[in-house]
């Protein structure tokens, strides 16, 4: 049976698109084998982050619609057999019942050991659909304070539905800000939203960079180590967490800072 | 090492996330819930399942609450003493 995890946050734009590539890349570097199901239907940016909008044929409503079998609208990453996606590519939001969408994951849940869902933000429809078809959540937020307030909210829904909170990811923290004390600190983030930290990954242009062109983060980008912990810590358990402050100590630390600062 | 701004900020976000909950009465009423739950086990052997319990706004913009408690023993005397 697959880890359901749905990817999740009260606000939008913070990242939950991101992480499921990235996190399902670095899970399947790890043999896991991973499907990515995009749950934001009538807004999808998960075929586009995969870099796989071009291969799109059927999408997950032609699977509702009983247009094509579920195997037909899955498709296999570019350069990875272990990472799968189902996309969806409507420019509108068909109606569905989540007891389809349901079905549709029961019927390949054995053949993955993750399934990573990618959430709309906010507490509606495509919220619920999520809720009901995983069997943990992440939330997902910034370091920013309107970030952290709504996912306090998504995280008393979640409680409400009973999902079970996994864990917390701080997307976009930037350690220069943190140790200049210009950012909301990690450990006040964790204390107030009370809920098991799973990753951090730093600001990064890196992201855009991969969006941009399409395909897989730098190796030696701090983003690709920062996502090579979270997989790490997910799969097997590991306690290692980025340090986006680490860059910005010392002496070379202490210039790059200035040097942010200023350009 | 926190400046003033991230104090402030803190404050901040401490402020509204008080606010956000002292307007879920969602969110209260679990935790006053299984705090009465603590107390009254106490006296009787009660579970969530003998309760009916409610928090609502009330026209006054405050809270009403109910309870209703189904019990079928209550503790010897002088458990309690
Ligand atoms: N760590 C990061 N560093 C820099 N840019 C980032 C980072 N994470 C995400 N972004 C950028 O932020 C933007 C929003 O990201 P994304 O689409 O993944 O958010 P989302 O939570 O899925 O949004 P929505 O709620 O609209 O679905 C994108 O342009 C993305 O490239
Ligand atoms: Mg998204």
């Amino acid at each position: 049976m697959a880890r359901r995890i749905l990817i999740t946050s009260g606000k939008g734009g913070v990242g939950k698109t991101t992480i499921c590539v990235n996190l399902g890349k670095s899970l399947a570097k790890l043999n896991k084998k991973v499907l990515l199901i995009d749950l934001d239907f009538g807004l999808n940016n998960l075929d586009v982050v995969m870099s796989v909008e071009n291969k799109i044929v059927y999408d997950i409503f032609d699977v509702v619609e009983g247009k094509c079998r579920i195997e037909q609208a899955i498709i296999e990453d570019f350069d990875n057999e272990n990472l799968f996606i189902l996309p969806t590519n409507r420019t509108y939001c068909p109606t569905t019942n989540s007891k389809d969408i349901c079905e549709i994951v029961n019927a390949v849940d054995n053949k993955y050991d993750y399934i990573l869902i990618d959430c709309p933000a906010g507490m509606d429809e495509g919220f619920v659909r999520g809720v009901n078809i995983c069997n943990e959540a992440i939330v997902v937020v910034t370091p920013h304070i309107s970030s952290v307030r709504d996912a306090d909210k998504i995280i008393v829904k979640l409680e409400e539905f009973g999902v079970n909170l996994a864990g917390l990811i701080i997307n976009r923290a930037r350690g220069d800000l943190i140790l200049q004390g210009d950012m909301l600190g990690i450990n006040t983030i964790v204390d107030y939203l009370a809920l098991p930290l799973y990753g951090i990954l730093p600001e990064d242009d890196e992201v855009g960079v991969q969006v941009l062109v399409g395909g897989n983060l730098n190796k030696s980008s701090q983003s690709f180590t920062a996502y090579k912990m979270l997989a790490r810590r997910i799969a097997f358990g590991e306690s290692g967490i980025f340090d986006c402050t680490a860059r910005y100590k010392g002496f070379i630390g202490g210039i790059r800072q200035k040097l942010r600062k200023h350009v | 090492m926190k400046n003033e701004l991230q104090i402030i900020g803190e404050k901040r976000l401490k402020n509204v996330l008080t606010i956000d909950k002292s307007n879920n009465p969602d969110k209260i009423k679990g935790v006053i819930l299984s705090e009465i739950i603590n107390v009254l086990n106490n006296y009787m052997n009660v579970t969530k399942n003998d309760i009916d319990f409610d928090v609502a706004i009330n026209d006054k913009g405050g809270y009403t609450l109910k309870l209703f408690v189904d019990v079928k023993h209550l503790k010897l005397a002088n458990h309690i003493l």
